[in-house]
């Protein structure tokens, strides 16, 4: 094979174990599914055009920055419009018709009740996680969800390992005075 | 991942994040849409990736930097134009110059008139004369 066919199947086969992650990272940051998508679409665009030839090890941490940023922009962007458009309301937005894509059944959960149990944990869960300031949140993500090391996590980052340490600290912090109660009936 | 890249911390917390890991990884599903979605997109990419990269030809190599080089020759070396009006000629000049545009030309139209002019009376005085030398004309 090629060396462009072989780095096209191998960046095939890490975006597609990565963007189930890289979606509900997205989502939760945004609280909109649709805009998780768009986001890691283009991030998906954007890795193979500026560092689709780079040796496979280098995609991990560049896509996590990559969704980071357009996480970042995303949230500057809705600033900025919901400054302008202010006389919006979110109620406008509660009564559009749902998305094709959400009516579609997820299957991952077959039991019922272990399924609602689950869901309102997660839907905590994402509250709190989306209210962490951006660094927190991005701590929290890497170590925590993705299982990077704090070298990698701070590598992704481009901070220190002790920044790296700090900013997880205080997301745990933060979550567990939100969460610990809660779960404790659910988990 | 396993659960001892998060053994630096303590250990409430590793608990709650790894309950928290658990609940996050579980939540990662796509529906068939979003599925079809992101096929189609790693698609795009695949082809972005597997296209060669197109090299710049040899010549561009040259040329490019020449092109760049004779452009920022050409403005360094730019001087403006002297504006300042040219010194006045002289008289024997202008005279010279004016004498030719005067002089009239051997192939200038002559007006010409069915007026009469100074020959005209000259020959009308000639013909009365003559009448008068001839009495035999009637109308003399």
């Amino acid at each position: 094979m090629s060396e462009p066919a072989s780095s096209a199947a191998a960046l095939d086969a890490f975006l597609a174990g990565a963007q189930s992650r890289a979606v509900r990272v997205a989502e939760i940051a945004t609280r909109s599914r649709d805009d998780a998508m768009d986001i890691v679409q283009d991030a998906m665009l954007h890795l193979a055009r500026s560092y689709g030839r780079r040796p496979a090890a280098e995609w991990p941490p560049l896509f996590h920055r990559i969704v980071e940023n357009k996480i970042r922009d995303f949230q500057r962007r809705q600033t900025v419009r919901n400054r302008v458009f202010f006389w919006r309301s979110k109620a406008t937005d509660e009564h559009d018709e749902p998305e094709l894509e959400s009516l579609a059944p997820d299957l991952s959960v077959p039991d019922a009740t272990e399924r609602l149990m689950q869901h309102e944990a997660m839907t905590q869960l994402q509250l709190a996680i989306a209210d962490l300031p951006a660094r927190q949140r991005q701590a929290f993500v890497l170590r925590v969800w993705d299982g990077l090391s704090t070298e990698e996590a701070a590598a992704v980052m481009g901070c220190s390992d002790g920044s790296v340490k700090t900013h997880l600290s205080r997301a745990l912090v933060v979550l567990r005075a939100r969460l610990d109660a809660a779960w404790s009936l659910q988990i | 991942m396993n659960a001892t890249d998060l053994q630096d911390l303590a250990p409430a917390d590793r608990a709650f994040a790894e309950a928290a890991r658990t609940h996050l990884r579980a939540s990662e599903s796509l529906n068939y849409v979003e599925a079809a979605r992101l096929a189609a997109t790693r698609a795009q990419v695949r082809e972005m990736v597997s296209q060669p990269r197109r090299a710049i030809p040899a010549w561009g190599w040259v040329a490019a930097p020449a092109a760049v080089a004779a452009v920022a020759l050409s403005v360094l070396r730019f001087e403006p134009a002297d504006v300042s009006p040219a010194t006045q000629p002289s008289a024997e000049t202008l005279v010279s110059l004016s004498a030719a545009v005067n002089a009239p030309s051997p192939d200038a139209l002559v007006w010409e008139s069915d007026e009469a002019g100074p020959d005209f009376y000259r020959d009308l005085e000639f013909y009365q004369w003559l009448q008068s030398q001839s009495p035999s004309e009637p109308n003399a």
